[in-house]
């Protein structure tokens, strides 16, 4: 089964036709239209300015994905229907809805989140038949070389799967008991962990987003310099808090280092230590109570290497019987080939949305009906 | 510098807004709860409340006190990267102080977050305004300095301070 995937949550404009079989999917082609440059230039997001131009390339992207072959390239659409920013949402929504209409295909309504953790059903190497020409618009990695193909060392999908899914807007812990079924067991009670990084990034003056470059100097710095808060690890339930972490860190600075310069590089691996160890305790303390076969880690911040390493330590040490794997780097960021996973898992499940109805949701629980 | 200005614009010297204009000095979260529970007393429904104040100040914390005492049942995050979240607050029971002059009208609790946005046009895009001094809405904006000049007359301002000890705030209200 060929699925089309469209995202349009926030500020990248995403296509992909992923290729599902059983258990498996393999990503057949994708394309990507950022943003980045655009808010960029403004200075933040401006969402009718992002509508506007998911909108504008929206034709042109579908041109260059389905090719001759058009409607014949794929037998099911999938679209992100939330959560994100409405306006956007809508452009992808109503694009789906209108091939779904003209062309009498089947439609899934995929939930970002649920595409996040689809992620890591993904087999990591790109069938390169499908070959896109550069152009205009970027086109991820991947599709440029020839890559062999190489099958999962093991399966990802043994259920029950406990996510954790860290990004920009989301810090949940969610517990699959089979593909398409979600259980939200906890979330950030505040901040996100990825907006924890990326405010603390802004605190010292290390631009946007922050998450990537305060990852990457705290590779040089001390992760025991300072003692940072744990926000919660030690509570019973499997919600986080970070708004804790980011004001003791902006607390440090106003009164260590008010003026002349601080030890960036020792703040930065101190705070990245207590959001991973908050991160990962919770984890390991929900995998102890719905004891998972496998444990996924899911979202932007699932980049982070730290967090991938502890959690895939910590794994191993105190739960044995689970298997961690962290999903392919390439999908960790927001891309239309995760939405396309999920979607064949749902579709497979006959979990079809009318075109006639469907109707972007800007705070999409997920696991909500 | 620019914020010096907004903040000139904002008050007038011996306007009636600068004489009611006051600092509260919040010395703990316990504090800030009473705080917003005194505040939230004096809403009726149509108020926009101006949260401006460094990160980490306690802008969300208050929106999430002020939910609280207006009786939102579900739980209030960031909006930072959602821009824009909406709750339901719950009718008060006829006893509860908050009922009195209430009347039935306050009903949505909507939280902005502009720390995101790139100018004030950008709330107008994501429908913000058209909850801007609804008389069934009480509405909160985080990092509403750079939003300044969408935001009604009347909007009641609140800058927050960290003081140094980290756990105590000054409230400057105008
Ligand atoms: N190496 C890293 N370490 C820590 N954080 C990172 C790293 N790489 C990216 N991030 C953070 O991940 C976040 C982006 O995640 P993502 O793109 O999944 O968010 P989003 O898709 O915008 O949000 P959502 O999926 O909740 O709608 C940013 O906050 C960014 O700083
Ligand atoms: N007196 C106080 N007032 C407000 N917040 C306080 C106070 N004392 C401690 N805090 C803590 O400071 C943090 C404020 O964070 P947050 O509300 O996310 O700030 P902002 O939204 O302004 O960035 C919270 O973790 C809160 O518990
Ligand atoms: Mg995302
Ligand atoms: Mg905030």
């Amino acid at each position: 089964m060929r699925i089309l995937g469209i995202e349009t949550s926030c500020d990248e404009t995403a296509l992909a036709i992923v290729e599902g079989k059983g258990e498996r999917v393999r990503v057949a082609r994708e394309l990507v239209a950022s943003q980045v440059k655009i808010h960029k230039k403004y200075g933040g997001v401006v969402p009718e300015v992002a509508a506007r131009r998911h909108a504008e390339v929206m034709p042109w992207m579908l041109k260059k994905m389905l090719g001759r072959e058009r409607a014949r390239a794929f037998d099911v659409i999938a679209v992100t229907a939330g959560p994100g920013l409405i306006t956007s949402l809508r452009v992808g929504v109503d694009t789906a809805r209108s091939l779904a209409y003209a062309w009498g295909k089947p439609l899934v309504a995929v939930n970002h989140l649920a595409g996040h953790i689809a992620a890591n059903f993904i087999d990591e190497i790109t069938n390169t038949k499908y070959q896109i020409p550069n152009t205009k618009f970027q086109i991820p990695n991947s599709n440029r070389k020839s890559l062999s193909y190489k099958p999962f060392a093991i399966s990802r999908a043994r259920f029950p799967a406990l996510a954790l899914v860290v990004s920009g807007g989301h810090t949940e812990l969610v517990l699959m008991r089979d593909h398409g079924v979600y259980e939200l067991l906890g979330a950030t009670r505040d901040d996100a962990a990825g907006e924890a990084f990326d405010k603390v990034g802004k605190l010292l003056g290390l631009g946007y987003p922050g998450g990537p470059a305060v990852a990457k100097r705290a590779e040089k710095g001390d992760p025991h310099a300072i003692p940072f808060p744990r926000p919660m690890i030690h509570s019973k339930d499997f919600d986080f808090s970070f708004s804790g972490l980011k004001t003791a860190v902006a607390q440090y600075l106003d009164v260590q280092h008010p003026v002349g310069h601080p030890d960036i590089a020792d703040i930065c691996a101190s705070f990245q230590e207590a959001a991973v160890d908050v991160l990962v305790e919770k984890t390991i303390r929900a995998a102890r109570r719905v004891k998972p076969k496998t444990i996924l880690l899911a979202g932007g911040v699932a980049a982070n290497k730290e967090l991938r390493k502890r959690l895939g330590i910590e794994v191993a040490r105190q739960l044995p019987t689970a298997n961690c794997r962290p999903p392919p780097m390439k999908f960790t960021t927001d891309n239309a080939a995760m939405i396309a996973a999920a979607g064949y898992f749902m579709a497979r499940k006959k979990q079809f949305a009318d075109w006639r109805t469907l109707e972007p949701r800007a705070n999409w629980e997920i696991g909500a009906e | 510098m620019k914020r010096k200005k907004a903040k000139k614009r904002g008050i007038e010297i011996g306007s009636p807004r600068e004489i009611q204009s006051r600092e509260v000095r919040i010395a703990s979260l316990k504090q800030l709860r009473i705080f917003v529970k005194n505040f939230a007393k004096t809403l009726r429904g149509g108020e926009v409340i101006a949260l401006s104040g460094p990160l980490g100040a306690g802008k969300t914390t208050f929106a999430q006190l002020l939910g609280k005492a207006l009786g939102v049942g579900e739980r209030i995050t960031s909006p930072t990267f959602t821009l824009m979240h909406i709750h339901r607050t719950r009718k008060p029971l006829p006893s509860s102080p908050l009922a009195k002059g209430r009347g039935e009208r306050l009903s949505i609790l909507v939280h902005i977050d502009a720390y995101r946005l790139a100018n004030a046009r950008a709330l107008q895009n994501i429908g913000a305004l058209d909850y801007l001094g609804r008389p069934d809405t009480v509405a909160v904006v985080e990092w509403a300095e750079k939003v300044r000049r969408v935001l009604p007359r009347g909007t009641r301002w609140i800058n927050f301070k960290i003081k140094s000890d980290g756990k105590s705030r000054e409230l400057r209200i105008s």
